[in-house]
């Protein structure tokens, strides 16, 4: 069994790893020196070096859309909506008006912040953390922002099933500096009632979201999160419609 | 503990394609591979120091990837999956058969841990006696020497099954 798999590449060709570590960038000059240099004249090798990259943005670009326990399936589906730009600015006023004094979100750390406005039937409004809210509502998030971040907004449900609501893709996603910002999507909330936690994270780099959404759905808290990041923390309470 | 956010993201950029490429070939299965990468990236977010930098990157996750691989490829439903002969396609090596893979695998299953790992290194993977060495934190000759048990090992496995039969 084994025999049949033995010197099956040539042997000057480069090894996987050997390849794998010219790619990410490890080798030291005089080695990359010696690889680039066999790229340049080995056609296989040059065909694997291609393979490996067109493998690794495929990856990338496909990775969130596993349903392999890579991205959980969303409970509370991502829509795309037209409801926010007017509706979130007459609701913005409003609720500036409205606002009564006290802390109204968590807040962990540092200047950033989300926000949401909820939208029932036809009516929008400012969100606030605790608020009752019902199956089939749609969530707008907004973020504040003093400078360039990388966000996402991870929810843990009643049912802990983690979701990835921002963004659609495997890494946080860059966003500029802004108040009241609106994500380009919002959420329709699903029939799992009870106590929901959103947590947005705004940090320095693009950090990747599989590992942090399968922490979140272990260990039900985001205490460990890669430096340079901070959360904000709300809660939604999900209620049964009364009849 | 935390992990600086560049490591990480810049980890996970560069390395979980090939993690995943490897799991797939190791494992056969596609849906496996991907809980690979992931539980591999959540255990580095949640003890980064257990890469202490003794080696590059690719390096300690060529060793931590071989090593989920083969504790999945021993767990009681992948030997019962690999005993039925049942795994999706995966991307192998142009010149080997499926049933040279399959083989492979349910050896893997059985094989001592540490030849388990030099079978991956060698006949899956094609490092050479010094990367595998440096994988294994052991001499070149000693990887030799353990290459040469597997093979024997096969060869009992073959001369078993053919008196069986």
């Amino acid at each position: 069994m084994f025999r049949e798999l033995e010197n099956r590449r040539p042997a000057a060709c480069l090894t996987d790893l050997a390849l794998d570590s010219f790619l990410s960038g490890e080798q030291s000059a005089t080695a990359a020196a010696t690889i680039r240099a066999h790229l340049d004249r080995c056609a296989l090798c040059s065909q694997r070096k291609r393979e490996f990259l067109a493998q690794r943005e495929q990856f990338l670009a496909s990775a969130p859309a596993q349903a392999s326990g890579f991205v959980a399936p969303r409970r509370s589906r991502v829509v795309y909506s037209a409801w926010a730009v007017g509706a979130l600015a007459a609701a913005s006023l409003l609720f500036m008006l409205r606002a009564p004094a006290g802390k109204q979100f968590v807040r962990e750390k540092g200047s950033a912040e989300l926000g949401f406005y909820l939208k029932r039937g036809e009516q929008v409004q400012r969100g606030r953390s605790a608020q009752p809210v019902l199956p089939g509502d749609l969530v707008r998030f907004v973020y504040s922002s003093s400078r360039t971040r990388y966000l996402a907004v991870l929810s843990l449900d009643a049912a802990r099933h983690a979701s990835v609501y921002f963004p659609e893709a495997p890494l946080a996603s860059r966003v500029t500096a802004g108040t009241d910002v609106a994500l380009p999507s919002s959420v329709l909330l699903d029939q799992t009632l009870g106590r929901e936690q959103v947590v947005a994270l705004f940090c320095d780099a693009p950090v990747p979201l599989a590992p942090l959404r399968l922490l979140f759905e272990q260990s039900g808290s985001l205490s460990s999160v890669p430096e340079g990041c901070e959360t904000y923390t709300l809660v939604l309470h999900k209620e049964a419609p009364t009849p | 503990m935390r992990i600086p956010p560049r490591p990480l993201s810049e980890l996970y950029r560069l390395h979980a394609a090939s993690v995943f490429r490897r799991a797939r070939r190791l494992l056969g299965n596609e849906a496996e591979a991907h809980e690979v990468v992931q539980d591999l990236f959540v255990s580095l977010l949640e003890r980064p120091e257990q890469f202490a930098g003794r080696s590059t990157m690719s390096t300690f996750l060529y060793g931590a990837t071989t090593h989920l691989c083969l504790n999945r490829l021993r767990n009681e439903r992948n030997r019962a999956r690999l005993m039925r002969g049942r795994t999706e396609p995966a991307e192998e090596a142009p010149h080997t058969s499926a049933d040279d893979v399959l083989a492979l695998r349910a050896a893997l299953a059985s094989l001592p841990t540490q030849l388990a790992e030099v079978a991956v290194y060698y006949f899956v993977d094609e490092l050479s006696h010094q990367e595998i060495a440096t994988l294994l934190g052991c001499s070149r000759r000693h990887v030799g020497n353990l290459v040469l048990r597997v093979q024997q090992w096969g060869q009992a496995q073959e001369e078993d099954a053919c008196s069986a039969s």
